[in-house]
């Protein structure tokens, strides 16, 4: 693999020419090209750029919810990549069901079962498969502003304007958008945000709700 | 750990919303936190009276940056704020001293 940073470059210069880089190669990243610093290491809730910047992250994609080289979880993927790194479909092995079962323990609704997906876009999708195989109905309720994904069916109830492009055009028919239940301008009632999206959706629906 | 820090959070978000006039709105829930943004808000003399919501909230973003804190956004007017749940409390309020300081630049 070719590194064109050397180690003796100036901190800021390196950190410079990977940015460079970064936009030689790199898709843009939605809403945040360019990118201001480019981030080395991170540990707790510290982030360190490339030029030596430490800076404390309140961003976290609200993901990093134990902040960055947890020695646990460090500690526990490693050992399961040393040990067993991938499992053919058709296989099971203890670490996902020792994950299912803990996540059946700690829901709180009605018992189900759990399908491990690797992203929230995968999530959605199989969650708008599922109920429409369940309800055997094919349209989908979904709020203005919402935002649910980047896959072609999660893109197809993301709220007009948010995180899809108008020149995608067609997406998975059937979504239906009405208003979310809170306030959309500043100062609004909450019970009339409330009233105005049940009116919606009792319109979309074409019944009493 | 979560409930301490969670009540020093919204106690320390309603001070600066309170000491910063470009600052509309601050609402969340636990550690999660919006930064609403104004120009309306009784706008400082020096400051650019054109200066809008947006423009403030992205001017935020960059000098909470400049002042070592990443935040998200901005989205028109507002900013997320979302440190991880087992921050220290010493962290906590190193990131409330850099979001204030931010506020002055921005104010300036």
């Amino acid at each position: 693999m070719a590194v064109i940073s050397t180690t003796d470059e100036p901190k800021e210069d390196r950190q410079q020419n990977l940015l460079h880089r970064d936009a030689q190669v790199l898709f843009n990243q939605a809403n945040t090209s360019p990118c201001p610093i480019a981030l080395h290491k991170g540990e707790g809730s510290w982030l360190e750029d490339l030029a030596g910047k430490r800076y404390m992250d309140w961003h976290g994609n609200n993901c990093h919810h134990v902040g960055y080289a947890h020695p646990r979880i460090t500690a526990a993927i490693t050992d399961q990549l040393a040990q067993l790194s991938f499992v053919p479909r058709g296989f099971t092995a203890e670490t996902p069901v020792l994950l299912a079962e803990k996540l059946q323990q700690i829901w709180p609704g009605e018992r189900g079962r759990v399908s491990l997906v690797p992203s929230g876009s995968s999530a959605v999708e199989i969650a708008l498969s599922l109920a429409r195989v369940y309800t055997r109905r094919s349209h989908i309720l979904s709020f203005y502003g919402a935002y649910h994904g980047r896959s072609a069916g999660a893109l197809s109830v993301n709220g007009p304007a948010r995180g899809r492009s108008t020149k995608l055009g067609s997406l998975v028919p059937g979504s239906i958008f009405v208003p979310p239940f809170h306030a959309l301008r500043r100062g609004e009632p909450d019970d009339e945000a409330a009233q105005r999206s049940l009116a919606a959706i009792r319109e979309a629906l074409g019944c009493c709700v | 750990m979560t409930r301490p820090h969670s009540v020093h959070w919204q106690q320390s978000a309603k001070r600066l919303a309170a000491a910063c006039d470009a600052v509309h709105e601050i609402r969340g829930a636990g550690l999660m936190f919006g930064i609403s943004f104004s120009a309306q808000g009784g706008a400082s003399p020096s400051r650019n009276p054109s200066t809008t919501g947006p423009q403030l909230a992205a001017a935020f973003v960059n000098a909470a940056r400049d002042e070592g804190l990443i935040v998200n956004g901005p989205r028109e007017a507002e900013v997320t704020l979302a440190p991880a749940l087992n921050i220290t409390s010493n962290d906590l309020a190193l990131g409330f001293d850099m979001v204030e300081r931010a506020l002055v630049k921005i104010m300036l």
